[in-house]
This record gives structure tokens, C-alpha cells and sequence, in this order.
């Protein structure tokens, strides 16, 4: 009973923060430190986006198995995993390299502070996109029995004409947008910069990658 | 007085006369038959063969023998039945006169007698007991095919059997048939002995159904018999042979042509070998998977397979599963593929590639104004 009521108060206390992180991350920052709130959260967070992105990735390796050979259709199954993984992996790779990019960026505007402060805030303003890959799968899950890819070709076709694909995208581009929005007080905190500086630290990678988004969805790239 | 002088040479006469003729009679007693070969042991009907009678002096003086004479007793002397030259037989020596007859008669033992007239008297005579016997050589099949399919190797195990009482020489077996080819074309066992048997193998491969005939040939002494025994060919299934079944059968349509896969199984008894999956014409295989080769199928073996086809405007094409048996004989099997089936599939995937609904329009929005909202709240001072 006395365990009951601890852990619904820890939830309620958990709650508190997700709210606080997507609602007023400002204040969240405003005191954060990294010894204090430890790599519970961003890793936490991390990896609730890693796994959902990587059941995405399986469920869409689903679609290639048509089009094997009929010997090689045995390894459906590894073609899942090895999706997952992968994704899984990369999506720790991004974590990691939008900190890079942010690190640079904001050491030329002589920003201080460590990596790993910046690697944990990036981390944690990965939130949103907990609710942009679940979501994401969600669709894809329901979406993609209903699509036969007949050719390699077809793979194209679909990832370019198919609107799951494209309302995924730009579901993506919204929760990236509020991801990047929690990174400005992020990095500005443990970074030690003003707000115009850090909407610039984030804003220029997150920008270009918008563009980028943009052009090759429309078929400019 | 005269009278008695006369009468004493013709005593003395007459004694010398008994003496002389007292010696030719104990010369002619050492005459003996020493030796009866006949060729062959035992005749069959309508051979002819010879008879050869070895006589010896086996005394010193020589004697001789004015004629022989043969007597066929049923069997017809073609020699001749009379030897007439004159044959001085010298001590110690031996001659042998040779006769040639032929048995047109029924089965039996037959007793020809041979008569030897001496000089200046005297006859001795012999009967030679001769068999005719009609008995072939038999000819059985030990083994063969169930049944016979075109082009496909039949082995054959046959037994040549000799139930004569003498050997046979010569004996060859040849297999005949029309659309037919042999391997060996002929064997030759040689000689048989009385109750001995010879095994042969023999294969046919047949190109049309028709008569095989396996003709054994051999010779009696100088005489050629054959047997011969004859077989139908006609044409069946072999309950071992594989059996293609393709199931699990899609049409997916891919660019200008259609994608065809499935399983192909061998719900035969025996290996299938070779197994290749295309589409036979009007419908043109086209890349990448103009033809699929599936290699060797095991019984209840199954193997997935795909191709790519230009169906053109056909409703239906055909699809081959060509394979082979173990000794390399070529089957085919056809099974019809309908190319109607799956084409609303295609449409159905096409269809649903038209842009965001206004729904997922709505929801778009929806989501970017409530976050627009969130990332204003965020900026907002906290109260």
C-alpha cells in the first residue's frame, strides 16, 4: 500500500517534468545540472525514440520481402532485426552529432561548458519525438499491409508518392521543430549563451536540415 | 596209280586253298570300331550333321575293306550311302569314314547302321544310336520396367537358358525394334553348355511404342536356330517418377509485364533433377528473371521460384516446369497461370497513392498549431 502511494507519486513527479520539458523548458534549465539530474532522462528518452524508430524500421523492411528471391525470404526475419538495430543505432548517432554540431556552433560564439552537459540536454529535448516516431509507427503499422510494392522501383515510388510516407515526414519536421525549440534553452544553458545565440546554434543545423527535408520530399535533390 | 597222284595234289590243293582262306578270315577279326563322333551330340530336326566311324587294324597284316556302307533307318543319308574306294588298312592303323545325314524326322533315337564288306570276304557292321531332340534354347526375362515412357531408358535382365543335352555354340542375342535403340546393340555369349544359362543386360530406350523383340541365335553343329520372343511397348506413367505441383501461385504486375512466383514441389517417388521454371509462348520471359532454375528436387522437396513475363494481352499463359530424371530424360509439365487475377491489386495500390486525404490534412494542422502553440507557451514568462 505504502509502495502504491510512493509510485504513484513518482509518476505524478515525472509527469511534472515531462510537462515542464515540453511546456516551460526554460524553467526546466534554469536550474538544471547535469551532476544533480544525472543521464537518467536524456538516455531514458534516447532510447524510448531508438525503439520506436527501429519498430518502424522493421515493420517497413516488411515491404522489401516481396521482392526477394524466394530462397532468400528466410531471412525476413533478419532483415527486421538488422532494420531495428540499425535504426536503433543511428538514432544515437544523430543524438550525438546534432551535440557535435551544437558544440561547434556555439564554441565559435565562445560558448562554454561541457560536451556531455550539452550531449544530456540535447538528449532530453529529444522528448517530442517520442510522440513523432511512436506516432509514426502507429501509422506505419496500420498503413503499410495495405501497400504491395511490386518492383524496387515501387520502393521509390512509394517512399516518394505514398502519403503515409509523406505525412510521416512531416509529423517528423513538426516534433523536430519542438524538439529544436527545447534544445535553444538547453543549450543556452549549459552552453552559457544568450537566447538570440543559441536560436542560432540550433536554429542554422535545424534549418538546413529542414531545406534539405523539404527538397529531396519534393524532388529537388 | 595216276588217280592217287591227282587226287593227292588236290588234297594239297584244297589244304592251301583252306590255309589261305583261314588267314584272310583271322585278319579281318582284328577289325574293330574304335571311335563314333557325331556332330552335333544330339540333332535337332531338320539338321543335318556328320557321323564319323573310326575303324582299326589292330592286328599286323593288312586287310582290306572293298566298301562301307550306311544305312539311315530313318535318317537320310545325304553322303551318300555307299563309300566305295578301296581301303587297304595296314596293321596298327585306323581310318574314318564320314557321312553327312540329315534328321527330318520327329523326336526319338534313331539307329543308322554302317556295313563294312572286306577282301576278299567277310562283312562287319555297327549301329550308331542317334538322338533327335527339337528342344530350344529357352529365353526369360528377369527383369524389367513397370512400365515404358518415351525416351526413357528400360534396363532389361535376361536369362538364356540351354535344356539341350548338348551345348550350343554360338550363341548371340540381338534386340530389335522399330524407334527403338539398343545399348549393346548385340551380345555374345558364346558357347552353352548342356543345362548352363547365360545372364544379359540389355537397355531400350524407345522413341514410339511398337514391338520389342529380342531374338537369340545360335548354332546346333554347323546348323543356325534362333528363338525369339516378343514384348509390347506402350507407353505409361512410371509410379516413381517426380512430379512437379507449383502451388502458392502470385501474379503481381511489374512495369510492362507481370511478376509471377510460387512454390514448386516434387510430389514424386524419385529425385527430380534439373528443375527449371518458365513460361512457355506467346508469353516472352523477360529480365531479370527470364527463366528460374531451381536445381535438384528430393521427393516432397519444395523450392520457391520466380519469373518476370511480358504477358502481352493474354488472359491466361502457360507456365513450364521442365526437369529431369536420374538417367537425364527430359519431362516437362504445363501449368495454366491466369494473368487477370491480381491486376486489381495494382490499381488498388495506385489508387491510394493520391496525395495527403483531407483528413491527414487536418491532422497536419492540427499538430502544427498545437505545437506552434507549446513552443509560444514555452516563451511565455511563467506566471
Amino acid at each position: 500500500m505504502f509502495i502504491g502511494i510512493e509510485r504513484v507519486q513518482m509518476n505524478r513527479i515525472a509527469m511534472n517534468v515531462i510537462q515542464e520539458i515540453l511546456l516551460h523548458p526554460e524553467e526546466y534549465f534554469r536550474s538544471y545540472s547535469l551532476e544533480e539530474k544525472g543521464w537518467r532522462l536524456p538516455l531514458l528518452v534516447v532510447l524510448c525514440v531508438g525503439i520506436f524508430a527501429g519498430i518502424g524500421a522493421w515493420l517497413a523492411s516488411s515491404m522489401v520481402l516481396p521482392l526477394l528471391p524466394p530462397e532468400a525470404r528466410s531471412m525476413g526475419p533478419l532483415m527486421g532485426i538488422i532494420g531495428f538495430l540499425s535504426t536503433f543505432i543511428v538514432i544515437f548517432l544523430i543524438w550525438i552529432f546534432y551535440t557535435l554540431v551544437f558544440y561547434i556552433i556555439s564554441h565559435l560564439l565562445k560558448g562554454t561548458g561541457s560536451f556531455k552537459e550539452t550531449l544530456a540536454v540535447v538528449g532530453i529535448g529529444y522528448l517530442p519525438q517520442i510522440f513523432g516516431t511512436l506516432l509514426t509507427t502507429i501509422m506505419m503499422a496500420v498503413y503499410l499491409p495495405t501497400i504491395r510494392i511490386t518492383s524496387i522501383a515501387g520502393i521509390e515510388d512509394a517512399m516518394r508518392s505514398s502519403p503515409m510516407v509523406m505525412m510521416s515526414g512531416i509529423l517528423g519536421l513538426i516534433f523536430l521543430l519542438w524538439s529544436a525549440n527545447i534544445w535553444i534553452f538547453g543549450v543556452a544553458k549549459v552552453r552559457s549563451l544568450e537566447k538570440k545565440q543559441a536560436i542560432f546554434v540550433v536554429g542554422l543545423p535545424v534549418f538546413l536540415y529542414l531545406i534539405y527535408a523539404l527538397a529531396t520530399s519534393f524532388g529537388l535533390l | 596209280m595216276k588217280y592217287i597222284w591227282f587226287i593227292a595234289v588236290l588234297l594239297l590243293a584244297g589244304f592251301f586253298c583252306v590255309s589261305a582262306g583261314s588267314a584272310a578270315s583271322g585278319a579281318k577279326d582284328n577289325i574293330s570300331v574304335t571311335n563314333i563322333s557325331l556332330e552335333p551330340a544330339v540333332f535337332m530336326k531338320g539338321d543335318t550333321g556328320t557321323v564319323g566311324i573310326t575303324v582299326k587294324n589292330t592286328g599286323t597284316a593288312t586287310v582290306q575293306i572293298g566298301k562301307s556302307t550306311m544305312n539311315g533307318n530313318g535318317l537320310m543319308v545325304i553322303s551318300g550311302e555307299t563309300y566305295g574306294n578301296l581301303v587297304n588298312l595296314g596293321g596298327g592303323t585306323s581310318y574314318t569314314y564320314n557321312y553327312v545325314i540329315r534328321a527330318d524326322v520327329a523326336d526319338g533315337t534313331y539307329y543308322p547302321s554302317i556295313y563294312l564288306t572286306f577282301i576278299p570276304s567277310g562283312t562287319l557292321s555297327r549301329t550308331i544310336p542317334i538322338k533327335v531332340s527339337d528342344v530350344p534354347l529357352s529365353l526369360s526375362v528377369i527383369s524389367m520396367p513397370d512400365t515404358f515412357q518415351e525416351g526413357k531408358k528400360a534396363e532389361f535382365t535376361l536369362r538364356i537358358g540351354n535344356p539341350r543335352e548338348n551345348s550350343v555354340n554360338g550363341v548371340t542375342l540381338v534386340p530389335e525394334g522399330s524407334s527403338m535403340t539398343f545399348s549393346p546393340t548385340s551380345v555374345f555369349v558364346g558357347e552353352l553348355a548342356a543345362d548352363g544359362s547365360a545372364d544379359v543386360n540389355v537397355t531400350v530406350t524407345p522413341t514410339e511404342e511398337g514391338e520389342l523383340t529380342f531374338r537369340v541365335l545360335y548354332q546346333n553343329g554347323l546348323n543356325d536356330h534362333e528363338i525369339v520372343r516378343s514384348l509390347p511397348v506402350q507407353f505409361g506413367t512410371d509410379r516413381k517418377d517426380p512430379v512437379m505441383i507449383a502451388n502458392a501461385i502470385e501474379v503481381i504486375p511489374e512495369g510492362d509485364g507481370i511478376r509471377i512466383s510460387g512454390d514448386v514441389t516434387n510430389a514424386g517417388l524419385e529425385n527430380a533433377y534439373s528443375v527449371v521454371v518458365t513460361v512457355a509462348p506467346p508469353a516472352q520471359p523477360m529480365d531479370p528473371y527470364r527463366s528460374y532454375v531451381v536445381g535438384n528436387l528430393e521427393p516432397d522437396d519444395f523450392s520457391g521460384f520466380e519469373l518476370t513475363v511480358q504477358s502481352g494481352e493474354a488472359d491466361e499463359i502457360e507456365m513450364v516446369i521442365q526437369y529431369r530424371d536420374v538417367d537425364g530424360n527430359a519431362y516437362e509439365s504445363t501449368v495454366p497461370v491466369s494473368v487477370l487475377e491480381d491486376e486489381g491489386e495494382t490499381y488498388a495500390v495506385n489508387a491510394s497513392n493520391n496525395g495527403l486525404s483531407p483528413l491527414m490534412v487536418g491532422v497536419i494542422l492540427l499538430l502544427l498549431v498545437g505545437v506552434g502553440w507549446v513552443i509560444s507557451l514555452s516563451w511565455r514568462k511563467k506566471e
